[in-house]
C-alpha cells in the first residue's frame, strides 16, 4: 500500500517534469526557429556597446561606470525581450491549447527556465562584450559570474509572473511591463551593481555577502510568490 | 488553506527577512577600514579621534592629517583637503567618507563631526552616548 502511494508519488513528479521540460522545449525550439528574441536582444547589446566604446574613447573607465553601463545594458534588454514568453502565445492563439493540455505550474516552470536561459545568456555575452571591447578588468572572475547568474535568475524570476500578467491584460503591454518592473527590481539592482563592482575590484567571496544573499532572497521571494499567483494568473 | 500555501508562505518570510536584512545592512553604506581597503570603493567610515597620535595640518597644500580608530579597532592615517574641523576635539564620534589610497592612509573627502549635545547635563549625556545608535 505504502510502496504503491510512494511510485504514484514519483510518477506524478516525473509527469510535473516531463511537462515542464516539453514546454521549456517548445519555446526554445520557437526561437532556435524564428531567432525573434536572441537577434533583437544581441544586435542591442552590440549596439550599445559600440557607442560605448566609440562615445568613451581613451577616457578613463572606473570600475563603478563600467558595473552601472553593463546592468543599464542588460535592464533594458530584459525589458525588452522576457515579456515576450507569453506575448507570443496570446498572438498566436495558442493560450488555450496550452492551458488544456498542461497544469499552470508546468507552463510556468517551463517559461521560467526559458526566461532564465534567455537572460543568462544575455548577461554573459553582454560581459563578454565589455570585456572585450571596453577591456574590462575583472579581479574575481568566479565572484562577477555568481553575481551575474544570480542577478540573471533575480530578473528572469520577477519578469516571468509580469510577462504573464500583462500578456492577460492587453496585447501589446510592453510599457505596462516597464511601468510595472522597475520599482520592483530596485532592490536587485542597487545590490547587483554593488556586488560586480566588488567583483571588479576583486575581493573574497565573503566581502560580497550581503549582497549576494540579498540575491539569493529577491530570487527566492519573487520565485515562490509567482509560484503561489500563477494558478491565479494563468486560469482566472 | 492547503500545503502548498502553507510551504509558499514559510519560503516568503524566509526569503523576504534574508533579503530585508542584507540589503538593510549594504544600503547603510558603514565599512571599516578593512572594508573600505579591500572593496577601494567610496566608504563611510565611523571610529573615534586617536587621541595620543600627533594632528598636522599643512597650510602649502591644505591638508589636515590625524589618526582614527574605527568600530573594529583598526587604526588608519585619515588626510583631508581642509583644515581641521571645528569642534574636532570635542566629538564623539567622526564619520569619514571617502576611499583608502593603500599604504594605511585613508582620503578623506568629507568629514562628520559628532559632538555631544552642550544643552544636556552631565549625567544625563553619559547615558545617551551609551544607548545611541551609530548612524541611526
Amino acid at each position: 500500500m505504502k510502496s504503491k502511494d510512494a511510485t504514484s508519488f514519483y510518477a506524478r513528479v516525473a509527469d510535473w517534469v516531463a511537462g515542464a521540460w516539453a514546454v521549456f522545449q517548445k519555446d526554445l525550439r520557437l526561437e532556435l526557429r524564428s531567432r525573434y528574441a536572441l537577434s533583437t536582444l544581441l544586435l542591442f547589446v552590440l549596439a550599445v556597446t559600440l557607442v560605448v566604446l566609440f562615445g568613451i574613447g581613451d577616457a578613463p573607465l572606473t570600475s563603478e561606470i563600467e558595473t552601472t553601463l553593463l546592468w543599464v545594458v542588460v535592464l533594458f534588454a530584459a525589458a525588452l525581450g522576457l515579456g515576450r514568453a507569453f506575448v507570443y502565445e496570446e498572438e498566436q492563439g495558442t493560450v488555450l491549447l496550452l492551458r488544456l493540455h498542461t497544469r499552470p505550474s508546468m507552463v510556468y516552470a517551463g517559461k521560467l527556465l526559458f526566461n532564465v536561459l534567455l537572460i543568462g545568456v544575455l548577461t554573459g555575452v553582454t560581459a563578454g562584450a565589455f570585456w572585450l571591447m571596453l577591456g574590462l578588468e575583472v579581479g574575481a572572475p568566479g565572484l562577477l559570474g555568481a553575481v551575474l547568474a544570480l542577478g540573471a535568475l533575480g530578473l528572469a524570476g520577477a519578469t516571468t509572473l509580469l510577462g504573464a500578467l500583462i500578456a492577460r491584460a492587453s496585447a501589446g503591454g510592453g510599457a505596462l511591463l516597464t511601468v510595472l518592473l522597475f520599482p520592483l527590481l530596485t532592490p536587485l539592482l542597487v545590490s547587483v551593481v554593488s556586488a560586480s563592482q566588488k567583483a571588479l575590484a576583486g575581493v573574497a567571496f565573503g566581502a560580497a555577502r550581503e549582497e549576494l544573499l540579498t540575491l539569493v532572497g529577491f530570487a527566492g521571494v519573487t520565485i515562490t510568490a509567482s509560484v503561489l499567483l500563477f494558478d491565479y494568473v494563468w486560469e482566472g | 488553506m492547503n500545503l502548498k500555501t502553507v510551504v509558499g508562505l514559510v519560503f516568503i518570510v524566509g526569503f523576504s527577512g534574508l533579503l530585508f536584512a542584507n540589503f538593510g545592512q549594504e544600503v547603510s553604506g558603514y565599512m571599516s577600514f578593512a572594508e573600505a581597503e579591500e572593496t577601494g570603493q567610496t566608504a563611510h567610515v565611523v571610529g573615534t579621534w586617536k587621541e595620543n597620535q600627533p594632528t598636522r595640518y599643512n597650510r602649502a597644500q591644505n591638508m589636515f592629517a590625524f589618526h582614527m580608530t574605527d568600530k573594529e579597532g583598526n587604526v588608519r592615517r585619515v588626510k583631508y583637503n581642509s583644515p581641521k574641523p571645528t569642534n574636532f576635539e570635542q566629538a564623539e564620534k567622526l564619520v569619514v567618507e571617502g576611499r583608502a589610497t593603500g599604504s594605511g592612509t585613508f582620503e578623506a573627502k568629507h568629514i562628520l563631526v559628532k559632538c555631544p549635545s552642550k544643552y544636556n547635563e552631565v549625567e544625563g549625556l553619559a547615558s545617551q552616548k551609551k544607548g545611541e545608535e551609530v548612524g541611526g
